[in-house]
């Protein structure tokens, strides 16, 4: 079998996100193949929850990401570099608001 | 009403021996998430026999333990479904070391799964506190095992001719295998009075 031939009969590839017991967000934990939805659930229970990791999991065609690009990654990341005033530690708390 | 120690005797047998072939695959799985789906299987299986045979060494109370039960019996005091012991290969394999068939594997388990489902409903309802704790916890294990092995078998007889054949195949030499499940000849004239009034008590527990 050719390379092509190979790569074209390979299964998808999904990335699999898994919400932990106490986490709100669904947090991205790997990838893996498989040939339809169904048996990437499937698959992602058996490879990434065995050890309790979980109580839900997503799984998103590989192909439906729309990344950057890593060469943008100056032009895109770098201006913010010096604003350093977009971050909540320069607002003074009152004493009487107390723990935040 | 305590169970009979021959009938978790059997369930703890049919537990370890499947858990111990379906181990087989382990390292050797057609693609690695289904090495580790099968080893997963294999660990809800011996954890269930476990605990099945800590009971019967309960129940007997004659010194047995887990592993006298487990690994220090003549093979032919096993009271397993034949089904669970045949080799990962068909009838038409040449010897018993022939290379596993994963449609053997998915089959056998679609079966059984299919038939502890329907066994584990009813005990969770049983008089034996013990067996009945064992039956709920077993019982969220076996339909992941079922949901598991009927997606395979689908995607068999729907995938290629080979696969498809595969799976004829292999249900064609399996299914006979079932009747023991019905007729508790599995172990010899002697058991069948034993399945018998397992049958009598799986009616007097039906919701």
């Amino acid at each position: 079998m050719s390379t092509s031939a190979s790569i074209a009969n390979e299964w998808p590839l999904w990335e699999v996100f898994v919400r932990s017991k106490q986490g709100i967000e669904h947090k991205h934990c790997g990838s893996l193949h498989a040939a339809d939805a169904q048996q990437a659930l499937h698959m992602a229970r058996d490879v990434y929850t065995r050890r309790q990791e979980g109580v839900s999991i997503w799984v998103i065609p590989s192909a439906a990401i729309t990344a950057s690009d890593p060469g943008d990654k100056d032009t895109l990341f770098e201006p913010a570099k010096d604003k350093v005033y977009r971050h909540p530690t320069f607002f003074v708390i009152p004493d009487e608001v107390g723990h935040m | 009403m305590n169970a009979s120690a021959e009938f978790v005797l059997h369930l703890a047998d049919n537990a370890l021996i499947l858990g111990q072939r379906n181990a087989e695959w382990c390292g050797h799985g057609p693609i690695l998430e289904e090495d580790l789906a099968l080893a997963n299987n294999s660990l809800d299986l011996i954890g269930q026999a476990r605990l099945l045979y800590q009971h019967v060494a309960e129940l007997r109370d004659d010194g047995s333990t887990e592993d006298s039960l487990a690994y220090f019996r003549d093979q032919q005091d096993f009271l397993n479904f034949t089904l669970l012991e045949l080799p990962h290969s068909t009838a038409l394999a040449p010897s018993a070391r022939a290379e596993r068939d994963y449609a053997i594997t998915i089959t056998r388990n679609f079966l059984f799964s299919a038939y502890m489902l329907l066994v584990w409903e009813q005990l969770q309802h049983h008089a034996d506190a013990q067996l009945a704790a064992i039956a709920v916890k077993s019982l969220k294990e076996v339909k992941y095992h079922l949901q598991h092995a009927a997606d395979w078998l689908v995607r068999f007889g729907d995938g290629t001719e080979e696969s498809h054949a595969r799976a004829q195949a292999a249900i064609d030499f399996l299914m006979p295998y079932t009747q023991e499940f019905w007729s508790g000849m599995a172990v010899g004239t002697s058991c069948f009075g034993r399945y018998n009034r397992f049958a009598f008590s799986l009616a007097n527990h039906c919701p």
